[in-house]
């Protein structure tokens, strides 16, 4: 890993933080828990897509665990790190499926593994497995905040590319 | 756009779709709170019984709100407070603390569970 890749996969990790950490004070618009936008995982994304899966699962590994010191609640790893990891393997084998032009649809399948995973472990953590009714709730949510957060990495991507060779 | 990706478009609006139909259609009712504490049964509450509202603390950080036919989250310490934004409690929309693990399950009358077959069909 060379200086250069090393500066980016750290620039492309404290922005994945922060917008991890300014969406957890945007308000909720639905009184949900799991039901968030997952701007972060536009660089997840980014990441994936510019450098492959494994850097990528580097920066998605870094903004979990920091991100999860930031919120500052122990148990909130649990649910994004089963998410993350769930997300993650989604969208690792989708890209080679579906290719650069689908960013949107291994986007929108990742973020509702993500919330799958959440559930599993919200079940798994409170001991009742009636949570199962929040699903179709969270699926729904999934497809729509994977679809917006899909379509802006698919129109950073070309941009970010052509930035970073411009030089 | 492709063929592949114009399949996948049409799947993720039927899954939208089906969801949009399980929101409309699924029961919302209900007649018995479930407070879950720690993954136990905490108290069961027989909410057509109550003739008058009244708090109930549930652990340690949270109190709940029990009123004639209804229940919510009153009040919890921790941070983000989604417990209580969420309003009342239905079959669909448990109300969750996850900080402090509590969660409050709405319960309809026994043959009200067959309406399980609904969510499979969105599922």
């Amino acid at each position: 890993m060379n200086v250069k890749k090393l500066c980016t996969l750290a620039l492309l990790t404290a922005a994945a933080l922060v917008l991890f950490v300014a969406e957890a004070r945007i308000p909720p618009v639905i009184a949900v828990p799991g039901v968030k936008l997952g701007l972060s995982n536009i660089i997840v994304l980014l990441t994936m897509y510019l450098y492959g899966r494994r850097e990528g699962a580097i920066v998605m590994g870094l903004k979990i665990v920091l991100g999860s010191i930031f919120a500052g609640q122990l148990i909130s790893f649990f649910y994004s790190a089963a998410g993350g990891v769930l997300c993650f393997a989604v969208m690792a084998l989708l890209k080679g499926v579906l290719g650069e032009k689908q960013i949107w649809a291994t986007s929108a399948f990742g973020a509702v593994a993500h919330n799958i995973g959440q559930l599993i472990v919200a079940i798994a953590i409170l001991g009742t497995e009636k949570l199962v009714w929040y699903f179709p709730v969270l699926l729904a949510s999934g497809i729509i905040t994977g679809l917006f957060t899909g379509v802006c990495c698919q129109v950073a991507l070309p941009r970010i590319r052509k930035a970073m060779n411009g030089r | 756009m492709n063929r592949s990706g114009k399949i996948i478009a049409a799947v993720l609006a039927a899954l939208l779709l089906g969801c949009g139909a399980f929101f409309i259609f699924a029961p919302r009712g209900g007649t018995t709170a479930l407070i879950y504490l720690d993954g136990e049964l905490y108290k069961k509450v027989e909410l057509s019984a109550v003739t008058e509202s009244y708090t109930l603390p549930v652990g340690e950080g949270n109190v709940a709100l029990v009123e004639p036919g209804r229940i919510s989250m009153h009040s919890a310490d921790c941070p983000d407070k989604l417990c209580v934004k969420q309003g009342y409690a239905t079959v669909l929309q448990p109300v969750v603390c996850l900080p402090n693990r509590v969660t409050i399950i709405m319960e309809g009358p026994a043959d009200d569970d067959v309406d399980i077959v609904i969510g499979g069909g969105a599922a």
